[in-house]
């Protein structure tokens, strides 16, 4: 088992009131509150500081947390003395003793989890854990439908109610059309239930990786369309890359940059239809010229009337 | 060892439930859920039946967290539960808009 300083985490010393513990977990809270927080790990981070808020703020369990010792390192391998199984390891391992294999493989946290149980009273149907997790996937998966593997640990009881994290490896089936912020579920896939209480379910939610070419809002996508200036100007039949391949674009004369041109039905699938690609117009220069294409251009410079900067005004007029 | 394959349902598939079967999968009591609907953090799927749709248990499990995390009252709740609402619907748009700038010429 490895040692966590659960001190350490709440930034606390090992003799802090109930009120300072309080003062510290919220003051952590506000800032790595997953639900709030914009911090990398904030997940992570609030996971452990809830674990060692859940057993500091309960005065039996961090009696029990405090006799384990202080001597040890975060991280560090180490085991319960022998007296702090007897008084707290029941709860641990009921109807059959702690072994030595059970405490060597579980987290610090079912320790206490365990502890909590002990006392709990008569039984009652207790309801599996939904668990969410993401998962990300390409576009192209998103668009033709995929499977993902996705691994958890999932709390589950044992026969005497205690509770102990399982990992889990399941694959999953996500239907085509899926997209980022969209949320799947798997019924029955959750934590498992207890004395006749519902498994809980797996909820999916939806990210996609960024792709080379297309950029994803909803159902509808966006891909960059350079044109040559002449093309803008006269008028082109393009080729534009789409999921399924690329396709012909008749882009019209006069096509100014940052234009969109619509490719409906060529963006994700829905359930009922598909979104769009939108082709994103740029004008795209020759970044070394030829002496001929200078040539062409300076002729154009010479000959051309249009003023692009006309809604300017005269400068005059604007100072 | 064989992983078995599961299908994925969409959120919102599946039929409505009960006020105490969402309240119980959304770890929220029942009377503080009901608070939520008065604030319309949360409605109801069928208003006279009092039955809820699935895809209102995201909602009710971050307000559940906020809940028991923070121990905010429903008022509280109400509040942050807009506001975090009203930053997904801004991150929605920045992302949008994002999707449609061209990215600069290589």
């Amino acid at each position: 088992m490895k040692y966590k300083d659960y001190y350490k985490v709440l930034g606390i010393g090992r003799t802090a009131s109930a009120d300072e513990i309080k003062k510290a977990y919220r003051k952590l809270a506000h800032k790595f509150h997953p639900d709030v927080s914009k911090e990398k790990n904030a997940k992570e981070k609030f996971q452990e500081i809830g674990e060692a808020y859940e057993t500091l703020k309960n005065p039996e369990k961090r009696a029990a947390y405090d006799q384990l010792g202080s001597g040890f390192a975060a991280g560090q391998d180490f085991r319960p003395p022998p007296d702090w199984e007897r008084q707290f390891g029941e709860g641990f391992a009921r109807g059959g003793g702690a072994s030595h294999a059970a405490f060597d493989e579980a987290d610090l946290a079912d320790l206490f989890a365990g502890l909590s149980g002990r006392r709990a009273g008569g039984r009652f149907p207790m309801p599996g854990q939904d668990y969410v997790v993401e998962a990300r996937i390409t576009l192209e998966q998103a668009a033709r439908g995929t499977e993902v593997e996705v691994n958890l640990e999932v709390v589950e009881h044992d026969a005497d109610g205690v509770p102990r994290r399982m990992p889990r490896t399941l694959r999953v089936k996500i239907p085509k059309g899926a997209t980022a912020g969209q949320r799947l579920r798997i019924p029955g896939k959750g934590g498992k239930g207890f004395d006749g209480g519902r498994d809980g379910d797996l909820f999916l939610n939806i990210a996609l990786a960024p792709h080379r070419l297309f950029r994803a809002t909803g159902h509808d996508l966006y891909v960059d369309l350079p044109l040559a200036p002449w093309e803008a100007v006269l008028g082109a039949s393009v080729e534009v890359p789409t999921l399924d391949g690329a396709v012909r674009l008749k882009v019209p004369a006069g096509t100014k940059a940052g234009q969109q041109l619509r490719l409906a039905g060529r963006g994700l699938p829905k359930r009922d239809g598909g979104g769009d690609l939108y082709a994103v117009v740029q004008i795209a220069v020759p970044p070394a010229p030829s002496a001929r294409e200078r040539e062409l251009f300076e002729q154009l410079a010479r000959d051309s009337q249009f003023e692009p900067r006309r809604h300017f005004g005269s400068t005059k007029e604007a100072a | 060892m064989k992983i078995e394959i599961s299908e994925a349902l969409w959120a919102d598939t599946g039929h409505a439930i009960t006020l105490d079967e969402f309240a119980e999968r959304a770890g929220l009591p029942p009377e503080l859920l009901l608070q939520l609907v008065d604030y319309e953090v949360l409605s109801p799927h069928d208003a006279a039946a009092m039955t809820f749709a699935m895809t209102g248990l995201e909602t009710a499990q971050t307000a559940c967290r906020l809940h028991r995390d923070f121990e905010l009252d429903a008022a509280g709740l109400a509040l942050v539960m807009r506001l975090l609402d009203r930053i997904r619907d801004l991150q929605a748009e920045l992302h949008t808009l994002q999707a449609r700038l061209p990215r600069p010429l290589l």
